[in-house]
This record gives structure tokens, C-alpha cells and sequence, in this order.
């Protein structure tokens, strides 16, 4: 009996280590990039788009994740095909000035450890995350006063202006 | 019907191909070649700020950049024959005194004036020639490129890109050309 129960302890540890082991992340590569709202005209909040593709060491598919930008979690959403994640979220213009975002990525067990620590009052850097992303924000602007189809059309009207005046000195 | 060439003396050949409308095959070459790559310009704006995709819309721009090209040549060559005469009129004390500097007395003496005035003629047209074509191909396009900015980002701003295309550059090409026509008394 005392064997038996050995064998089954072996057995679940095993299948424990090569459950877990699937959907842990070992030594991610990350290849991401990013979009972030800088035009005012478009819209009074600034976006942001993180797009990333995620290659474990141990090959580990279809793995959870989570962002977090500034202590706010996000989830993060995945193409039904390949390692391809995106996250998006949106900040009103006043509260995102040009700034650096330094995005974590939490699997499924540093988010509940991230959550445990904002339940017990706990510095949320003390939780690793599995990588994370920079995200270079410029600030939002209105642009030039001016518009560029106006520049244009000054410069070529001045310019004709020009040429006119020298037609019209030889023709006279 | 008019008479052959054929019936002309060769002065009177040589009169009219320096004062006649037709071009010589070098300058309708260069004509053309400014005429395309003026009309291909729009290209790279209806590209880059409308948003037209460039293999999506080809056969559009290859059609829409020889219409455009042809009018465009058209009016060089009406701008051109324009200027000419009024060029070779201005240059003509300007030409005969350059070639009278530039001759000595002992060659000048040896050259009858009738020589002397083929001479003028002859650099006054080539002077006359080049000037109007540079003029002509400068007023044409400032013109044409006028014309497109106005209708594309003013007039017809609202248009979707392939009207907006299609609009612009037909009306810019065949207004140059239409004006092109006129002539100043």
C-alpha cells in the first residue's frame, strides 16, 4: 500500500512538473512594437498599441498574459494563430505628457502574485515579470498652425507669381 | 489643299522649321520627358497624403499621368512658339552685337553682310530656342502644379482619392493646355 501511494505522489509530481512546465514561459524573446497617438486633431485621449510576438525557450503555446502600465492591469488579447499579442489602452491627453512606459508582462501566476500583493498592501515591484516592453510616448500636439496645404499653395503662387512677372516682361 | 514641302525652296524650309510651330525631335523629346515626370509627380502626393495605394490603383495613374503628359506637352509647345518670336525679337540687337564683338575686323571685312546676317539669324534663333522652351516648361508647370494643388486640397478636398484623382488632374492638364492656346495681341 505504502508503495502504491508512492507511485501515485511520483506520478502527479511528474505530471505537476510537465503540466506547469507548459504553461510556464522559459527565456522569452520579444519582438514588439508600438503605436502612440501624437495628433490632437484625431482624438482628446492618446492611444496606445503594444504589438508584440512572444517565442518561449520550451516552446510554450497559447500563454496567458497580462500588461501592466503604470499599476493598471490590462489583459492582453492573442491571434488565434501564432505567438502574435496586442494590448491597447487609451489616457485622456492632460494625464499623458511625453513619457517613457516601461510595459510589464505577467503570466498567469505573476498576475494572481500581482494581485495578492495589491490585496495585502504589498510594493508591486517585488513581483518579477516575465519581460517587459518600453514604450516611448511623444505627447500630443495640434501641429502647426498653419496647414501644409497652405504652405504649398504659397510657395507655388509665389512662384508663378515669379514666372508670370517674366513672361510677362518678354511678351510685352 | 495646302502645297507639299516638297514645292518649298530650302530657305524657306529652313524659315519654317526655326519659325514654324512643329517641333524638332530633340525638343519634343525633352517636352515629353518634362511632361511625364511633371504628371507623375501628383503620384507621389495622391500617395503619401490621400492614401491611394500605388499598385492598387496603377492602371488609374498610368492612364491619368500620359493624359496629363500629353496636355502638358501640348501647351510647352503652344507656350513655346509664343515666346519664341518675342524672344528673337528682344535678343536681335543683344545677338548682332556679341557676334560683331566676337569677329575681327579682317574676318568681318571677308564675310559679305548677308553672311554676317545668317549669322545673327541663326544665333538668335538658337538663343531664341532655348530660352522659350526653358520659360515655356517653367510657366507650364508652375501652372499645372497651381492648378492640382487648388483643386486637389481646396476645391475638391472632400472627394474620395479616385475622383479627387481622376478631377484633378484631368482639369489641371486641360486647363494648362486650354490657356495655352490663347494668344496675347
Amino acid at each position: 500500500k505504502g508503495k502504491s501511494i508512492m507511485a501515485n505522489l511520483l506520478v502527479i509530481s511528474v505530471l505537476s512538473l510537465l503540466i506547469g512546465s507548459g504553461f510556464c514561459c522559459d527565456q522569452p524573446s520579444v519582438d514588439s512594437s508600438y503605436y502612440t497617438s501624437t495628433n490632437l486633431k484625431l482624438g482628446k485621449n492618446a492611444a496606445f498599441v503594444v504589438e508584440l510576438t512572444v517565442k518561449c525557450k520550451n516552446n510554450v503555446q497559447d500563454l496567458m498574459l497580462y500588461a501592466d502600465v503604470n499599476g493598471v492591469q490590462y489583459p492582453v488579447t492573442k491571434s488565434p494563430e501564432g505567438n502574435n499579442y496586442q494590448v491597447s489602452w487609451t489616457a485622456k491627453n492632460k494625464k499623458s505628457p511625453a513619457a517613457l512606459f516601461d510595459v510589464k508582462f505577467f503570466d498567469e501566476s505573476g498576475y494572481n502574485a500581482l494581485k495578492k500583493a495589491a490585496r495585502i498592501n504589498q510594493d508591486a515591484n517585488t513581483v518579477k515579470p516575465l519581460f517587459s516592453v518600453d514604450v516611448k510616448h511623444h505627447g500630443m500636439s495640434s501641429g502647426f498652425w498653419v496647414s501644409s496645404e497652405l504652405i504649398a499653395l504659397a510657395v507655388a503662387s509665389l512662384i508663378f507669381y515669379v514666372v508670370c512677372n517674366e513672361r510677362s516682361a518678354v511678351i510685352s | 489643299m495646302a502645297p507639299k514641302s516638297s514645292n518649298f525652296s530650302k530657305e524657306e524650309e529652313l524659315l519654317l522649321q526655326d519659325f514654324g510651330r512643329d517641333l524638332s525631335r530633340k525638343s519634343s523629346v525633352i517636352f515629353y520627358v518634362h511632361a511625364l515626370f511633371v504628371s507623375a509627380i501628383p503620384l507621389w502626393l495622391f500617395n503619401r497624403i490621400h492614401q491611394m495605394e500605388m499598385l492598387d490603383n496603377a492602371i488609374l495613374f498610368v492612364i491619368g499621368t500620359i493624359f496629363s503628359a500629353y496636355f502638358v506637352a501640348l501647351a510647352y509647345k503652344n507656350n513655346k512658339f509664343e515666346l519664341k518670336h518675342k524672344i528673337a525679337q528682344k535678343r536681335s540687337d543683344g545677338v548682332a552685337a556679341e557676334l560683331n564683338a566676337k569677329m575681327s575686323e579682317t574676318e568681318s571685312k571677308k564675310i559679305s553682310k548677308k553672311e554676317k546676317d545668317e549669322r545673327i539669324l541663326w544665333r538668335k534663333n538658337e538663343i531664341a530656342e532655348a530660352e522659350s522652351m526653358q520659360l515655356a516648361v517653367f510657366y507650364t508647370n508652375s501652372l499645372f502644379l497651381i492648378l492640382l494643388i487648388l483643386s486637389s486640397f481646396f476645391f475638391f478636398k472632400s472627394y474620395s482619392p479616385m475622383p479627387n484623382y481622376i478631377i484633378s488632374m484631368v482639369g489641371a492638364s486641360s486647363i494648362t493646355g486650354l490657356l495655352s492656346t490663347s494668344s496675347q495681341k
